[in-house]
């Protein structure tokens, strides 16, 4: 899992330089004979936190509710639409990763874990939604002709369209908005989230063939909504 | 060789020439077709754009302090006896 972005940071941590790196050092540093020091062995900051949490430190607790609450409410709020039903998955997930906390055996890094918790919850509550009547996608996809050209051919975007501009992220939040759950789901979780095809697939429920077929009508369905935006106010 | 696809044949693979998993040759059909047609030239420029543009619209600078009622709420659970 390609994780939430904190997490990518470790890699930038002092001491962590990496093979590439050492290829580099000039010749003359392997030549020099210097009486190698023991390194002290390494701190784990999360070996660290897991043993305190599992010994019921309630300042460990504070801790990791306080990091990772934020990022948690993030994708809740994202896959929910709703600021209490998102809370109320965030507390389901602690409360879960609480209970699981004594087997939690420490395979992946303890914020990716609570966060797979935290997406499930998330997800749990959207399929216990009343059944909302899904609209459809077929009128937002692209039709051809029975020769396979396009009917309506695309004309190009503005190059200066500014994705980072807020008017732009506002527009591109309201599309996403518009489509149907099932696609929407898959949209947040495989572009936004950044998990990859066999996560979602299994936080879904669903194939990997599915993810990708759902992934790629929903970007179709929303460059077919931006389009008349982006050509015409950006012109 | 692989003939030249379609309009709607390059629509449908558009993902995975995007993420790189069509193959050589399956490339090269399609980047033939592409030097050949604007209308899926444009097409397939916004959609890499449209992706990049979803990951700016909820870009880390969204990422909200804690609410401090829910962190209240998380930590009383934890301590409550179960």
């Amino acid at each position: 899992m390609t994780y939430p972005q904190p997490y990518l940071f470790l890699w930038l941590l002092p001491g962590t330089a990496g093979p590439r790196a050492r290829r580099r050092a000039p010749p003359s540093y392997r030549r020099t004979r210097i009486p190698v020091q023991p390194a002290p062995p390494a701190a784990d900051p999360q070996a660290e936190l897991l043993e305190r949490l599992r010994a019921g430190d309630e300042a460990a607790y504070d801790r990791l509710v306080r990091e990772q609450t934020p990022i948690l409410l993030r994708v809740a709020r994202r896959l929910l639409h709703s600021e209490e039903e998102a809370r109320d998955a965030v507390q389901d997930a602690f409360v879960s990763a609480f209970r699981a906390l004594p087997n939690f055996r420490g395979d992946s890094r303890l914020g990716t874990w609570i966060y797979r918790i935290a997406v499930n919850a998330a997800l749990a509550r959207l399929r216990a939604r009343a059944g909302a009547t899904e609209v459809s996608l077929d009128d937002w996809l692209p039709r051809f002709a029975d020769d396979g050209h396009a009917t309506e051919p695309a004309e190009p975007w503005p190059a200066d369209a500014g994705p980072e501009r807020r008017e732009v992220r506002d527009r591109v939040r309201q599309a996403i908005d518009q489509l149907p759950e099932t696609h929407r789901t898959v949209l947040v979780l495989r572009d936004i989230e950044e998990l990859s095809t066999d996560e979602a697939a299994q936080a879904l429920g669903i194939t990997p063939g599915a993810v990708k077929v759902r992934l790629h009508r929903a970007r179709q369905a929303l460059r077919t909504l931006l389009d008349p935006w982006m050509r015409g106010e950006q012109a | 060789m692989i003939p030249i696809p379609t309009c709607r044949e390059v629509c449908d693979f558009l993902d995975e020439y995007h993420a790189g998993e069509l193959d050589p040759m399956r490339t090269a059909a399609f980047e033939r077709h592409l030097s050949m047609c604007a209308s899926c030239r444009a097409y397939v420029d916004s959609y890499r754009r449209l992706i990049e543009m979803e990951k700016h619209a909820f870009s880390a600078a969204d990422l909200p302090d804690p609410p401090a009622e829910l962190v209240d709420a998380i930590l009383a659970i934890r301590r409550t006896p179960q």
